[in-house]
């Protein structure tokens, strides 16, 4: 069992490694370098050639790159080229941000994604069911940025109890900070609470199937306690699954719903970067951002063997 | 990547069913949403790809007498900042939607399906493609995405390049667990043992039967691709203006969109409906695939 999770945990790490040299090698792809997107083409030569060497871009690449991950690992992530503020510490201002929204978003979708998702497979068949199910179908189709546009339109601009944009750090005034982020995040909740909820309702449905459901009814248990207690809890492990994968999606969400709402999280500094060709930042939110993303697929891992006793890591491997 | 399995509601069904791609596709459209999403699908991608011949005005073509007027009887959908009749732009937009979501996914298929055939294949490549695979899913698909797209620059090819990236691993992990299922069968064995070279087993023996399975992967993945590209034109990374594209005139509506939601609804609208009926004919194609589609 320990070993297992110590390889799994090997191979996490094995796929960091090798996404922070995709990162590095992806960035010294594009076309003109650091010094060339600090001065333009036209920049004078010295000056061209003193940035090269201060961003020891005239190395050998396995010199530059033995560099970087020698200061990567000691997190540092090296100086914005655009403000010159070091790279770790702007996102580590930023982070939080998007953390909130994510987990407000989180929030948002376990709780609407599994009652309607249980509502739906109780109801299997009726209107209620196709009701739902419906809504969520039509609610994976709609593009979270329209989404956010229509909740700004309806909400701070024809009917104003919101504010369209902007966003208020939480220790300042908590009140105003929750006002800033219920819009953004309902819209990036609401898109995966279909997807829990879908989850929820196919995987209640199988669980509702079982022998021991009907065993349950059989010796005369009430029919919340048979949904809530027996079936629920048996589906819940397929809805954590969905819940870890989802989390890096619900990143790629933040990007979009931050820029909507113009809130300073990950997203509007990956943005904000390409578009001011901050290099240094680039990578360092692509690496972060991965980095997160590859703990949370491990985390995922981990939890799904402690919620369901028989799956066991290492075995079954095959598919 | 999907991991949706939920279906619509399906009558008791005892015959065996056949899983051929045919079959499949015609089960699906017997489902009344799966008509739907079919019908709804090729009106408005014919609507796109008519765009030159349906649109009452040249996309760029400016009425300056009109700026950011409302819909109206000259307009129908109404106008943008610069007088531009925004129903000939959006069906322009679904025109180059559907064009870099399609350009994608079919980019996606041809390399991913290759390496999930050679991974399930020959276990001894498939430790470096699985590996591979997982670095490529390390990065969440947008970020994936919009980083490739800085790199690559904003255009509409290199908008569905890098879309196709992200949607590679989805068709390498699919062929490949289907590889692994269909090569411990009978067929297969004895096609091997019939010395057949390894390629035509992968090509003739194995791939026509992944065929439905793959039909299903990409009805899922075209409508990811068309909001794929949505976000990055609205972004700044995809289509670039002049041209128009839905997420762009998204992006350019929210400076006007206290005065005119007329610019702010109608290109959301048709992402929406493009998107709805891929959804739809998707759901169907699956459940039509899926044997527990009996049950459910």
């Amino acid at each position: 069992m320990i070993t297992a999770v110590l390889v799994r945990v090997a191979r996490a790490v094995l796929t960091l490694f090798l996404a922070v040299i995709v990162v590095f090698l992806g960035i010294r792809m594009l076309p003109g370098d650091i010094a060339v997107a600090m001065l333009g083409q036209e920049g004078n030569p010295d000056n061209l050639a003193q940035i090269r060497a201060a961003y020891g871009l005239d190395d050998p690449i396995w010199v530059q790159f033995g560099h970087y991950l020698g200061q990567v690992v000691q997190g540092n992530l090296g100086r914005s080229s655009s403000t010159g503020l070091p790279v770790a510490e702007v996102i580590g201002r930023a982070l939080p941000v998007t953390l909130e929204l994510a987990v407000l978003a989180m929030i948002v979708a376990i709780v609407i994604g599994v009652l309607f998702g249980v509502a739906a497979a109780t109801n299997q068949g009726r209107p209620a069911d196709w009701a739902v199910s419906s809504t969520a179908l039509f609610w994976l189709s709609v593009p979270s940025f329209w989404l956010g546009m229509m909740g700004i339109l309806l909400l701070s601009i024809v009917w104003p109890i919101l504010p369209a944009s902007g966003f208020i750090p939480f220790f300042e005034s908590p009140a105003d900070n929750l006002r800033h982020l219920v819009m953004p995040a309902a819209v990036l909740g609401t898109g995966f609470a279909a997807i829990i909820m879908r989850q929820t309702r196919s995987s209640m449905l199988d669980a509702l199937s079982g022998d021991y459901i009907r065993t349950a009814k059989a010796k005369g248990l009430s029919r919340s306690k048979v949904v809530f207690k027996h079936a629920l809890r048996n589906s819940l492990i397929v809805v954590i699954t969905v819940v870890g994968l989802q989390l890096g999606a619900l990143i790629s969400g933040a990007v979009i719903t931050e820029q909507v709402f113009v809130i300073p999280g990950i997203g509007k500094l990956t943005i904000d970067a390409i578009f001011m060709r901050d290099y240094p930042m680039i990578q360092g939110v692509v690496i972060v951002v991965a980095g997160a993303y590859i703990l949370i697929n491990l985390l995922t891992d981990l939890l799904y063997t402690l919620v369901d006793p028989r799956i066991r890591l290492g075995g079954g491997a095959a598919s | 990547m999907t991991v949706t399995t939920a279906g619509t509601a399906r009558p008791a069904r005892s015959r065996a069913r056949s899983t051929g791609a045919l079959a499949v596709f015609r089960r699906a459209l017997r489902s009344p949403a799966g008509l739907a999403g079919f019908v709804i699908a090729v009106v408005v991608v014919a609507a796109g790809l008519l765009a030159p011949w349906l649109s009452p005005m040249a996309p760029e073509a400016t009425d300056y007498a009109n700026p950011l007027s409302g819909p109206s009887g000259l307009h129908l959908l109404g106008t943008d900042e610069l007088g531009r009749d925004q129903l000939s732009r959006v069906l322009y937009g679904i025109n180059a939607s559907v064009l870099v979501g399609l350009a994608s996914v079919v980019l996606a298929a041809l390399v991913g399906v290759p390496l999930g055939l050679v991974a399930g294949y020959f276990p001894k490549v498939d430790r470096v493609i699985s590996q591979l695979v997982d670095v490529m899913l390390a990065f969440p698909n947008l970020i994936l995405a919009v980083g490739l797209a800085a790199i690559l620059g904003p255009s509409a090819m290199n908008a569905a390049i890098a879309l196709a990236v992200g949607a590679v691993p989805g068709f390498v992990r699919l062929i490949r667990g289907e590889v692994l299922r269909l090569r411990g069968l009978d067929f297969v064995s004895s096609a091997i043992a019939a010395g057949n070279t390894h390629t035509r087993i992968l090509w003739r023996h194995i791939l026509p039967n992944a065929t439905s399975t793959l039909l299903v992967q990409i009805s899922v993945a075209i409508p990811h691709a068309i909001l794929g590209e949505a976000m990055l034109s609205f972004l700044g990374l995809g289509i670039r203006p002049p041209t128009p594209s839905l997420g762009i005139m998204l992006a350019g509506a929210q400076q006007y969109i206290e005065t005119a939601w007329w610019l702010a609804v109608f290109p959301g609208l048709a992402i929406v409906a493009l998107t709805l009926a891929f959804n739809l004919f998707g759901d169907a194609l699956r459940d039509a695939l899926d044997p527990k589609g009996r049950r459910r």
